[in-house]
């Protein structure tokens, strides 16, 4: 589906650009409310991002959970009260951090960014970004300066690259295409700059914009080459953009909010089913980096401790049931431990042949969560281990 | 490697090599592995190299699948070379297997994959489990679900029913609940 739909827009924006000859002139910011002119290029790259947002619109993954949308929705709007009315937020249920502004204003924000980032202020933050490249048209002038060097289909390389992530890859594809591809650094550099100066015209705290580059960066490390980044493969990274942003950051540090507070409250209730995704993912040492962010963002020890143990036993190497059992205790010794921490660590004891301490385990979840959907089941785990 | 497990959604509810097709006789028992189910109805039974996956009105309304998974595969069999797609332990729990199928599914690009109501079921004369599953597709159609399953000698056998939640999940849901209580092994 997805390959067709980039060979489509391909072959349209082909089109489209067969038609105009003259070299690319310097384009003015998008206006509040601005729609392109009929018959010009970037009304015709519109029109195809109408029908991927079309696309995207009706896809089982997108969060349509009002509260959380209205959170997401007022910290954009907050950012740029005249830009947002023409900006349509898509929250989407994917373990990775990405975010992407269509040209079109079709803006998605996916659940791995929301999991990831620490506080409103690194929020707006990555807002601002992506509204920088939507405001300074940055997708159009990118089709037209490839365009000019007679390398169209580089327009696509990103999907290309996005190829080793399966179905995250079509999504990525439909993240990409929405974006309209990777970026120049040039792009980069400007949108950091709007996305900083509207945190900081907003009340954000400046010094969060650039922790949330090097919390991305040490979890790219940390993952290794063999798991390629969706955001840094249409958001090219440089150090010198982050020595740039940290500079600036340091300028204004100290005057504005974290927002950590409202931040945690939104994200309360979502917060144990995008950490469920994220080890689901059996990227170990990426997903340990994301845990200790969220334990440094003062998140429940007791939750992230059992999630960590959850990481241990999916991966399930030796000595990693030890490991899981010792994350599970430590989460039962912290605030926030879920019920489920009890019945994991059931199954370990059992499985490490210590059946009084596995039958302890059910009884505490069945008494933790007495209406537990497999409660059926736990009790007749209890039956066998008497 | 989540690309296989794509194509094992997909295959559990198209089936793209369909080599021929025969109905399943009603009540004449039918041989799957070391068990053996009643059919109940007349599905569409197409001859599969690797298993057996019933319809009545299309894999993509609903489908009955019925799988074979030894220690150390994934659900639909195929190697995965990163080592990252969830494969069955013989050690597995119920509990564990029921994660095992819902990741499997996840993986394979279902959304809001919900399991619910975990409890032991007999399959036949072994001991085994059931449960429900809601979910969507990437098109936001949403889909219900059962699993039915059993391990015997380190291997996992398991049913899985799905089907569209409007109409085509119910239609055929208690012919599939006596195909369950119809296994003898």
């Amino acid at each position: 589906m997805t390959r067709t739909n980039a060979s489509v827009l391909a072959a349209a924006l082909l089109l489209v650009g067969a038609c105009t000859t003259t070299p690319p002139e310097p384009i003015a910011d998008l206006k509040p409310g601005e729609r392109p002119a009929l018959g010009t290029d970037e009304a015709g790259l519109w029109m195809q991002m109408d029908r991927v947002e079309e696309k995207l619109s009706t896809s089982g993954r997108v969060v349509t959970d009002p509260a959380l949308n209205n959170y997401v929705r007022t910290v954009t709007c907050r950012l740029s009260a005249e830009y947002c009315k023409d900006l349509r937020l898509y929250i989407v249920q994917t373990p990775h951090f990405n975010a992407s502004m269509a040209p079109n204003g079709t803006m998605q924000v996916w659940t791995g960014t929301l999991l990831r980032v620490q506080n409103e202020a690194q929020l707006a933050y990555v807002l601002g970004h992506e509204m920088g490249h939507y405001i300074r048209r940055h997708s159009v002038q990118r089709w037209r300066s490839i365009r000019n060097k007679t390398d169209s289909m580089a327009f696509f390389t990103v999907t290309t690259r996005m190829a080793g992530l399966g179905f995250v890859g079509d999504l990525a594809d439909l993240a990409a295409m929405a974006s309209v591809m990777a970026f120049s650094r040039d792009h980069e550099r400007e949108s950091d700059d709007i996305g900083f100066d509207l945190m900081v015209k907003a009340g954000y705290a400046a010094e969060e914009a650039p922790k949330i580059w090097m919390a991305l960066e040490a979890e790219r490390d940390a993952a290794g080459a063999e798991t390629p980044s969706v955001f840094f493969s249409s958001h090219p990274a440089t150090d010198e953009r982050l020595a740039t942003l940290q500079a600036r950051a340091s300028a204004q540090a100290g005057r504005g909010n974290t927002g950590s507070k409202p931040y945690a409250a939104a994200i309360r209730r979502y917060r144990s089913a995008w950490l469920r995704d994220e080890v689901r993912k059996r990227d170990f040492e990426g997903t340990r980096i994301v845990l200790a962010n969220l334990l440094e963002a003062g998140h429940p020890a007791g939750e992230i401790h059992y999630f960590e143990g959850e990481l241990y036993r999916l991966r399930g190497d030796d000595g990693d049931m030890k490991q899981a059992i010792g994350s599970y205790r430590k989460a039962l010794a912290s605030k926030g431990a879920p019920a489920e921490t009890h019945r994991a660590l059931g199954l370990m004891y059992w499985k490490s042949n210590q059946p009084s301490l596995a039958r302890k385990s059910f009884r505490a979840y069945l008494a933790a969560a007495p209406k537990a959907e497999d409660r059926a089941m736990v009790n007749s785990y209890i039956q066998q281990l008497k | 490697m989540i690309r296989k497990l794509t194509a094992l959604a997909a295959l559990l509810l198209a089936t793209a090599c369909v080599p021929s097709v025969v109905a399943t006789p009603p009540q004449e028992p039918i041989q799957i592995g070391f068990y053996s189910v009643t059919p109940q109805i007349e599905w569409n039974r197409p001859m599969l190299i690797n298993g057996e996956a019933w319809t009545v009105d299309g894999y993509a309304l609903q489908a009955l699948r019925f799988l074979e998974v030894a220690h150390g595969q994934t659900l639909s069999g195929e190697e995965d070379p990163e080592k990252k797609a969830p494969v069955f332990r013989k050690t597995m729990l119920p509990n564990e297997i029921q994660e095992f199928i819902v990741e499997t599914l996840a993986a394979g690009g279902w959304a809001n994959v919900k399991p619910k109501g975990l409890k032991p079921a007999r399959f036949g004369d072994l001991p085994g489990f059931r449960f429900n599953f809601a979910m969507a597709s990437e098109d936001g159609l949403e889909y219900e679900g059962i699993a039915y399953g059993t391990v015997r000698e380190d291997t996992l056998h398991v049913i899985l029913y799905m089907g569209t939640r409007m109409h085509y999940f119910p239609k055929y849901a208690k012919d599939v609940e006596k195909i369950f209580a119809s296994i003898r092994t």
